[in-house]
């Protein structure tokens, strides 16, 4: 590397003459005549203060801000999941209430289907009950009017053949009593005969 | 190599009608306090105060409701640890991820911010450019990957861990485990410690140049004005690189910090 390389490389001005010297000695010479700072040189003041600053960073933001960034993840995350199981919950839940009323509704259409048959076995038995019943009274009520008939006729059979009887002995008689030679006699006997006919 | 970028920045430099971009000088170390071995930069160390003031404000501020239906503020401040404890941290480290979320948290806000300083208006300064910041952070992972390692498997067994690869022809551990060593005990910090750096530090850079190429253009007048367009786009351009950038970085350094500790207490190599 030549001097002038160096030199640069040292950020020392290329123009300092340095014949002759080694390269401590260069490099002390360059900072001694107050020319260019070393670039990749390390002030002590620089250092301490990097340090320092660096350590009051890290511990500063250890107590005050890593853990309130991490309570506040933690308070998300808890929030999320708490809100997916509610969710969760509030969905089987649903579900179960659907499951119920359709249980239940099904329960009711059974039911219902079963009073409709019933309603109708049970109108059935009426109608055939009413019926049995209907012709059994007409039956009986067509029985006693035929049997008052029967008596009803029978008396007056009864009752005609006595008359008949009686009036046939009664004509019998009258006529027998009665002197048929007299026309108006004869004329009054008929009359009143025929009188007491109309009677 | 015999010349060097800032030399051949020199020559084309007076080669051309004395643009002169801003040395590292004028970049970093304007503002040392004394002869700057104590502190090379004021701003920046403001700055890094100033930062680290801002993010546990505005933390504090965040966090304190811990609502369960967030505000604006604490779902801003909930999703970036949200994003380091559930995209790194357990991401790599699993079940122990919840424990180191907010060491990790830590890591990459506090990186994120003291890069994005870098496009502030006024600050305009990325505090992680100065080397002892990167350094800073990656020595703290370096102890804290090495202590949590031999406290849980011991110090031959977390070497034996960390330097051993089974499974391979005996002979071939002569060349593995110095280089196994080197690489995981080693130069870890040190490739950590510069990505940062280096990215930080060159971006920075680029802006500026940028930057001062518009101002250079506009100074000179003429076909200034219209040569200065090209600058122009490159800074606004620039800035959403470095956007990209900064995020980028914090992204990377807390990833392997978690992939670094998940290496030291996995169960296997």
């Amino acid at each position: 590397m030549s001097t002038i390389a160096f030199l640069a490389a040292a950020g020392c001005s290329t123009d300092t003459s340095v014949a002759g010297l080694t390269a401590e000695q260069v490099l002390e010479k360059c900072a001694s005549e107050g020319h260019e700072t070393f670039a990749l040189g390390l002030p002590l003041g620089e250092i301490i203060i990097a340090i320092v600053a660096f350590a009051v960073l890290f511990f500063v933001l250890r107590k005050f801000a890593w853990p309130q960034f991490e309570k506040a993840y933690d308070a998300r995350t808890k929030a999320i999941e708490g809100g997916i199981a509610e969710a969760a919950q509030a969905q089987n839940e649903a579900k179960a209430a659907l499951e119920e009323y359709r249980a239940q509704l099904a329960g009711a259409r059974e039911e219902a289907a079963k009073i409709r048959e019933d309603a109708r076995a049970q109108a059935q038995g009426i109608r055939s009950d009413l019926l049995a019943q209907a012709t059994a009274e007409t039956e009986r009520i067509a029985a006693a009017g035929r049997s008052q008939l029967d008596a009803q006729r029978a008396q007056i059979i009864a009752e005609l053949r006595s008359d008949l009887g009686r009036m046939s002995v009664d004509l019998a008689s009258k006529v027998v009593g009665e002197s048929l030679s007299e026309e108006a006699a004869k004329q009054r006997t008929v009359e009143r005969f025929l009188a007491d006919l109309e009677r | 190599m015999s010349l060097s970028l800032t030399a051949i920045g020199q020559l084309l430099a007076d080669g051309e009608s004395g643009f002169s971009p801003p040395s590292v000088e004028e970049s970093f170390f304007y503002d040392k306090l004394g002869d700057g071995t104590i502190i090379t930069s004021v701003k920046a160390m403001v700055l890094l105060v100033l930062g680290v003031v801002l993010i546990i404000g505005f933390f504090i501020a965040s966090a304190r409701p811990a609502a369960v239906v967030p505000g604006k503020l604490q779902f801003f401040g909930e999703s970036i640890y949200g994003f380091v404890r559930n995209g790194v941290a357990i991401e790599v480290l699993g079940k122990a991820g919840k424990k180191w979320a907010g060491f990790l948290t830590t890591l990459f806000v506090f990186i994120i911010v003291m890069n994005l300083w870098e496009l502030v208006p006024f600050a305009q300064l990325p505090v992680t450019s100065h080397f002892a910041i990167p350094a800073v952070l990656a020595m703290m992972v370096w102890v804290i990957y090495n202590y949590v390692g031999i406290k849980k498997h011991g110090l031959w067994g977390y070497l034996k861990l960390s330097c051993y690869i089974p499974g391979i022809p005996p002979a071939m551990h002569i060349l593995l485990i110095p280089i196994e060593f080197l690489s995981n005990i080693l130069l870890r910090p040190f490739t950590m410690m510069v990505r940062l750096f280096a990215n930080m530090f060159a971006g920075h850079m680029l802006v500026g140049v940028a930057a001062t190429g518009v101002i250079f253009q506009l100074q000179s007048g003429g076909a200034g004005y219209a040569i200065a367009v090209l600058p122009g786009i490159a800074s606004i351009g620039l800035v959403f690189f470095e956007l990209m950038v900064c995020a980028l970085q914090a992204y990377v350094f807390t990833l392997l910090a978690a992939i670094y500790i998940e290496s030291s207490l996995a169960d296997s190599h």
